[in-house]
């Protein structure tokens, strides 16, 4: 059985099967090919016409435009059937399509005399003009928007990132959007969507779901019986019309905008379900992660049953009761103080840093980078925007794969009009977040991560002054990584240590965090609380894990500490972010309380169910989060303990001696004598191995700062029982002279272990070194 | 019990009294016997792809059905069922006259592959 039989049971020509299902199917039959002028289906192909349609396109579905007239094009198809040829060519030409029969062989010979032979072998590759057609850097050229040269030096960077032209032009400056889209309406002969001011249903966006839209930079405008308009910034390719068909059986005519248009119109449809996921999405996939709730009702049983158990011990036995609660504190420091010694001792063996050298960051191929994301959470800052801009238009990245996403606060109109008047390239977008509660960075931070379209996503502050590498640095580290590790972190230190005596102080402290007990944390394979910036993320591994908790004012370390229990891993990279130390003690308090306070929130969110946290972090990691995390406790009996023997020196207070028997006299002793002085020894070394020599000294007279901190523990404390979600702003822009100094490459340390002896800290540290995280704004909680 | 006409007889036994010999699975040839219909085993089938042209792929795959041959008023299209959804066919070519003709689904399912090789 033949597939075409003609009387004799042979297969017919593709001549006469194509003549006859033109007439099967009530179509007309166009001959193309000029020597057979005398066919009476001959149709001459009009040149213009043909160009309506790419190349490749014609190509690849096996068409051509072969006439034009009266708003009707008439196209030439081999399966006159193929509906999504017959989409696309009505979409591409903004015409109605009158299909035409042809042969197979006929159509290709036709598109070869049009095009020329076969040079694009994808059609997945297909740059969307024909060669003919006017290239967008002559268009732009032409039209005075850009010089030669600037065309010039932009081939060179498109060849070097793979960018396209007019993003080049787009990012450098040269030129502007409005410039690009004509030259790109000119390119393409396709129309520009002029819709300002308009009104936009936003049932009509949404008839494509956001997260395709976004993909597909996009977003529907309108719609009628027959066809949905859409915005798009890249001319309708086949693999769009494909995607679209899943969400409309209606015609698709496309018209060409900005992204920056694009991006407002699904923002503003969009606006009130991205705040309300930024602020619940993580409380509503997992509740028990979320620090909405201060502490769960089994917490409070066990709280309220200690205290009533202390109580009654204070009444039946206060003296023994005392020594109990003595010596369990005393316990306590030993335990935190014996960890940070093993913290120490693990460190010189464990080189945290994932090596990266300047040969592996120059050889990275451009072409392959990633697109970044960097998120900076601003509110009331608009004087650090100036340095901010400077420094991140400063860093060794492609501007054409840089996402910068400002995120100012709905009330803040200073900072969002200072960002707006300063015209800065489309690299840089300003988000409003809409004004709700609670308003803390880390919803800033989730509001921005919905936008981002970074593979990798890195927070800044607006006073952070990353290393000019420290982007290609971290790509080069994750290609290093093993799978599990999801963030990368980069150090931070300060650009004004030496302005009093509180900087320097502040400096030492970074330089133990980071130089000494995150490097002992890793080889511990202990739960890692992230610093507030600098933090390099795998966008959609950060994604999947529900990004930050907004209700949580250490929301960094939180999530440091979620990422540990969900199987990822963080690693430090050799690059640095300088940061301005707080100089002010007030400003510092209310910084540091926040801190304190948010680990506090941390600690009680990720202790309601400790028996599952000990099978996700391990014995190790669930000991390290008691004396890291816990620890922070200490910070708020210090005082008792200071108080206690201040008294005991002046009165010799019989109740106080009673309290501490010999065996808990001489602990605390120990505690006092030598875990002091291994305390103090830690941030003389810190300092030292950072190479800030100068600060050592100062590191001597550090006792005085826990005083502070015990300040600050307990200004958080009481914070968190009356105002837990209170985000306490830090003034920045409070160094002497003004403005920050650039950003600057930072020498490379040698690497290695830290050449230190180990010691023994008597107070704990950790949550006063926890790195700097920055504000979006103060609130009064929920 | 009613019984649509165009559902397949659960307890009509196709075997009683019919080719014991042949390989081809009798459920197709049951249907046609039942049905009056014509019957191919596809054993002699020679693709074509350009036929798909008039069953597209999807509605080949989705009814089960192949297209035979075409001649100047006549589609044969193969079919495993007795009354396939070809309405899009018949939508498009109004005039043309289409006969069906059942035949093993295994062996429509044979040529659907063989036949999206070759495309």
């Amino acid at each position: 059985m033949a597939g075409f039989e003609d009387g004799d049971g042979a297969p017919v020509d593709d001549s006469t099967f194509y003549r006859r299902l033109a007439h099967h199917a009530g179509l007309q039959f166009a001959v193309l090919e000029p020597d057979a002028s005398s066919d009476p289906d001959f149709t001459e192909i009009n040149p213009l016409a043909s160009r309506l349609l790419t190349e490749e396109l014609c190509r690849h579905f096996h068409m051509l435009p072969i006439a034009y007239r009266d708003g009707v094009v008439a196209v030439a198809f081999c399966d006159p059937f193929d509906k999504l040829a017959s989409e696309l060519a009505t979409a591409l030409t903004s015409a109605e399509v009158q299909p035409v029969l042809a042969e197979p062989g006929d159509v290709e010979q036709a598109i070869t005399r049009i095009f020329g032979p076969l040079r694009t072998p994808h059609f997945e590759d297909l740059g969307p003009a024909p060669q003919e057609s006017p290239r967008v850097g002559d268009l732009l050229v032409a039209n005075g928007a850009v010089t030669d040269e600037q065309v010039e030096a932009a081939l060179l960077e498109q060849e070097r990132t793979g960018s396209r032209l007019g993003e080049v032009l787009l990012h450098s400056g040269a030129i502007r959007e409005t410039d690009l889209i004509d030259a790109l309406v000119e390119q393409f002969q396709l129309p520009a969507l002029d819709i300002e001011g308009g009104h936009i249903d936003a049932d009509v966006v949404k008839t494509i779901p956001e997260p395709v839209a976004r993909e597909l930079r996009m977003a529907p405008v309108a719609t009628d019986e027959t066809t949905l308009y859409i915005a798009v910034v890249d001319p309708i390719n086949t693999a769009t019309v494909q995607r679209l068909r899943e969400f409309t059986d209606k015609e698709i005519v496309g018209f060409l905008a900005p992204l920056s248009q694009v991006d407002e119109i699904l923002e503003a449809t969009y606006r009130e379900d991205y705040s309300y996921l930024a602020t619940d999405d993580l409380r509503e996939r997992s509740p028990e992660n979320c620090a909405l709730r201060v502490v769960t009702t089994g917490q409070k049983i066990f709280l309220v049953t200690i205290a009533v158990v202390t109580i009654i011990g204070f009444v039946l036995a206060s003296t023994a009761t005392a020594v109990a609660l003595v010596g369990l504190a005393s316990v306590f420091y030993l335990a935190a103080s014996l960890y940070k010694f093993r913290l120490i001792y693990k460190a010189l063996g464990n080189p945290y840093e994932v090596a990266t050298s300047e040969a592996e960051v120059d050889a990275l191929d451009e072409l392959t980078l990633p697109v970044y994301s960097i998120l900076v959470p601003l509110y009331k800052e608009a004087s650090v925007l100036p340095a901010l801009v400077k420094a991140i238009e400063g860093l060794n990245y492609p501007k054409t794969k840089l996402d910068v996403l400002l995120l100012c606060e709905d009330d803040d109109d200073e900072t969002v009009l200072a960002i707006e008047a300063m015209d800065l390239p489309p690299h840089f977008r300003l988000i409003v977040v809409p004004d709700s509660q609670p308003k803390t960075k880390p919803k800033a931070c989730n509001y921005g991560l919905m936008l981002a379209r970074g593979d990798i996503t890195v927070i800044f502050d607006a006073e952070d002054r990353p290393d000019p590498d420290q982007l290609k640095k971290v790509v080069v580290a994750f290609s290093k990584c093993h799978h599990e590790v999801i963030c990368v972190q980069a150090k931070l230190s300060y650009y004004n240590p030496d302005q009093n005596l509180l900087t320097r102080w502040f400096t030492t402290e970074y330089s133990m965090w980071f130089e000494l007990l995150l490097p002992g944390l890793d080889a511990d394979g202990a739960p890692i609380p992230l610093g507030g910036t600098s933090n390099h993320f795998l966008t959609e591994r950060l994604r999947e894990l529900g990004a930050w908790d907004p209700f949580n004012v250490t929301e960094d370390a939180d999530l440091g500490i979620r990422l540990h229990r969900a199987g990822y891993r963080t690693a430090m990279v050799d690059s640095t972010t300088l940061e301005e130390a707080n100089s002010d003690v007030k400003n510092w308090i209310r910084q540091r309380s926040r801190w304190i306070k948010g680990y506090i929130q941390t600690y009680l969110v990720h202790m309601r169910n400790p028996l599952l946290l000990m099978r996700q972090a391990g014995f190790a990691g669930f000991l390290s989060f008691q004396l890291l995390i816990g620890g922070t406790f200490i910070f708020l009996l210090n005082p008792i303990f200071w108080a206690l023997t201040t008294l005991f020196f002046f009165t010799h207070a019989g109740f106080i001696q009673a309290m501490f028997p010999t065996f808990i006299f001489y602990l605390a002793a120990f505690m006092l004598f030598v875990g002091n002085f291994v305390f103090l020894y830690l941030n003389v070394a810190g300092s030292i191995q950072k190479g800030l020599f100068g600060l050592a000294k100062y590191a001597l007279i550090s006792p005085l700062y826990w005083g502070l901190m015990s300040i600050a523990a307990w200004k958080g404390f009481i914070q968190l029982v009356t105002n837990p979600f209170y985000w306490e702003k830090t003034e920045h822009g409070l160094h002497q002279g003004g403005a920050a100094p650039a950003a600057a490459r930072v020498p490379r340390a040698e690497g290695g272990p830290p050449p230190m002896s180990p010691g023994r800290a008597a107070a704990d540290p950790q949550a006063a070194a926890a790195p700097e995280r920055e504000l979006a704004t103060p609130v009064g909680g929920r | 019990m009613t019984r649509d006409d165009s559902t397949p007889d659960r307890d009509f036994d196709p075997d009683a009294g019919l080719h014991e010999e042949s390989s081809v699975p009798v459920n197709a040839l049951a249907l046609a016997l039942r049905y009056g219909m014509r019957y191919s085993g596809l054993r002699e089938v020679e693709l074509d792809s350009r036929l798909l042209l008039y069953v597209p792929l999807d509605v080949c795959e989705r009814e089960t059905v192949l297209p035979l041959s075409v001649s100047k008023e006549l589609l044969e299209v193969a079919t495993a069922s007795p009354d396939p959804d070809i309405e899009i066919v018949r939508g498009r070519f109004p005039e043309l006259e289409i006969e069906l003709v059942l035949a093993p689904t295994e062996r429509i399912a044979e040529l659907h592959d063989a036949l999206k090789a070759a495309v």
